[in-house]
């Protein structure tokens, strides 16, 4: 495991993409920054989008970091050198979601930069937002952000073993993660009596995301904040053991 | 070495291997031949832990399956296409796999990929790819190393430099199994045979058994084929004029010596002519056809 873990994280460290990447979250939030007159004490908080972008961008970056595999003829070699099946999915795993947290601690440092360059002391870190001082509000954000990868990188691996598509999994990837909180809240708000079942549903996860920073969101999911993070944390355990299946009978 | 017995892999209800049992010993160069879709590639990635199958396969005594792959430590492979990660050099796609730094270097020097190794692999050639695919499939001194289409894109020069590397592998304990659809190049490396059709086994013979092959005619060429042509007419002799040759059957060559000593024609060249690999798989395969 140790050595297969290794091989993933050399390949992730030598792919033209992770720095791409990196580089890409960056403009994406600068983007997110401008006009600057519009910059909000909540567009702060969020850390300019780092958040949505972070999780776009992983999304993508996951389905690439297997599929490139499949693309290059590298999977046999990869898999008949590695001890088993599931060594080779879960060393993928665990270095994806430390490019995840290091992507987040990148857009964090990044959203510090555009602060100071162009928000300046319009909002100070120690404003009250969200019954905290914005700092907090920041990382209380990108925690659960981080909580969040973890969901989607799971649930992108899953879909990957299913579809072996990058295309087909960056879509649903998408619909499922930014789509299905609307209608998370639509079947929550139709099936009133069902709410504490529904209120479960992998698409009302998303919501960690904010709810850790404003407390005022559970009226929303209807979960406490630990019920959200071991939502997320129990989601992507049940989607990568069943990835792990389907990649374990997979013919590659 | 290399064990397998009663192996039958399905791809869904569709069997693609039935019942191939076989073994191969250290040194020995084993070439797996058969039709397209015949399942040469699919018993090569069973071997490798890849598909699911019935039977047995064991490697040193260890037993190789889908999700157990221990044994493989000392196997190495080149599989359809060379597995290079394009994003990395030549150096660095063969230090994601060694484990022992002189071996990788003495391979970059015998594959004569010096001057290109530090390069990114996307700029390389498919040649310079299915070089560097076998040295990786060479790295560590496998015991055992499966090539599947080893000569794909590779010059002249290449192809002589591998047979001659898998030559000096073998020499030392190392064992291959081979597929190629170039089956004169398979035959100048290769020490037995497994003719795979219709997704069995039909043969699995020492290449010797090829080597030997009765005469089935004698090439001639004299001083006046013209002359000889008409003689053997006159004398009711069978013949095939080709390529200023005359070629006769083996029943009948001691009378067209005995006829060309009378007349004093002399001969220039007398060759046995055997049955040649190619066409004996082709009969082989050909065979199996009719029996079914």
């Amino acid at each position: 495991m140790k050595m297969t873990f290794s091989h993933e994280l050399y390949k992730m460290v030598h792919q033209r993409s992770s720095w791409v990447a990196m580089v890409a979250l960056c403009c994406l939030m600068a983007y997110s920054a401008t006009p600057t007159a519009y910059i909000t004490k909540n567009l702060v908080a969020q850390g300019f989008g780092v958040g949505q972008w972070s999780i776009i961008i992983m999304i993508a970056l996951t389905a690439n970091f297997f599929t490139m595999e499949l693309r290059n003829n590298t999977m046999t070699t990869l898999l008949y050198k590695s001890p088993s099946r599931s060594t080779v999915f879960l060393a993928k795993f665990f270095v994806l979601i430390i490019y995840g947290f290091w992507l987040v601690l990148i857009g964090f440092l990044f959203a510090l930069i555009i602060k100071i360059g162009l928000v300046g002391n319009q909002f100070s870190w120690q404003i009250v937002y969200h019954q905290h001082p914005l700092i907090n509000d920041l990382l209380l954000n990108l925690l659960g952000v981080a909580v969040y990868l973890i969901f989607t990188t799971a649930l992108t691996l899953l879909l990957i073993a299913l579809f072996k598509s990058s295309a087909v999994v960056i879509v649903i990837g998408l619909f499922i993660g930014f789509l299905g909180a609307n209608f998370s809240g639509i079947a929550m708000q139709a099936f009133l009596h069902f709410q504490k079942i529904i209120t479960w549903n992998p698409l009302n996860m998303i919501n960690v995301i904010n709810q850790l920073s404003d407390a005022g969101m559970n009226k929303i999911t209807a979960l406490t904040d630990a019920e959200l993070v071991i939502g997320n944390l129990v989601y992507a355990a049940i989607f990568l053991f069943i990835g792990l299946i389907v990649f374990r009978k997979s013919d590659l | 070495m290399l064990n397998v017995q009663n192996l039958n892999i399905y791809y869904g209800r569709k069997q693609v291997i039935k019942e191939a049992t076989f073994q191969i010993q250290p040194g020995e160069i084993v070439g797996l031949i058969g039709p397209n879709g015949a399942g040469k590639t699919t018993i090569m990635k069973t071997l490798l832990g890849l598909t699911k199958f019935t039977g047995t396969i064991t490697f040193n005594h260890q037993q190789i399956t889908a999700n157990s792959h221990q044994a493989l430590q000392q196997v190495g492979a080149l599989i359809e296409n060379p597995a290079v990660y394009p994003f990395l050099s030549g150096r660095e796609n063969l230090e994601l796999y060694s484990r022992d730094t002189t071996d990788m270097n003495q391979l970059i020097d015998r594959f004569g990929m010096g001057t290109y190794i530090d390069e990114p692999a996307k700029s390389y050639s498919i040649g310079m790819k299915q070089k560097l695919g076998i040295a990786l499939a060479l790295l560590n001194k496998p015991e055992f190393v499966i090539l599947d289409e080893p000569m794909n894109g590779l010059d002249i020069e290449a192809t002589i430099l591998v047979r001659q590397i898998i030559h000096e592998y073998a020499a030392q304990g190392t064992a291959f199994l081979i597929s190629s659809h170039v089956l004169s190049e398979l035959q100048k490396v290769m020490t037995s045979v497994i003719i795979l059709n219709h997704h069995e086994i039909v043969m699995n013979v020492p290449i010797d058994q090829f080597k030997n092959a009765p005469v089935t005619q004698y090439q001639i060429k004299t001083v006046d084929n013209e002359a000889v042509a008409k003689i053997l007419k006159g004398n009711d002799v069978f013949y095939r004029h080709q390529d200023q040759s005359l070629f006769i059957n083996t029943t009948d060559i001691d009378q067209v010596q005995a006829i060309l000593c009378h007349h004093q024609i002399m001969l220039r060249e007398l060759v046995p002519v055997r049955q040649t690999f190619e066409q004996a798989i082709v009969e082989v395969l050909k065979e199996k056809r009719v029996d079914e």
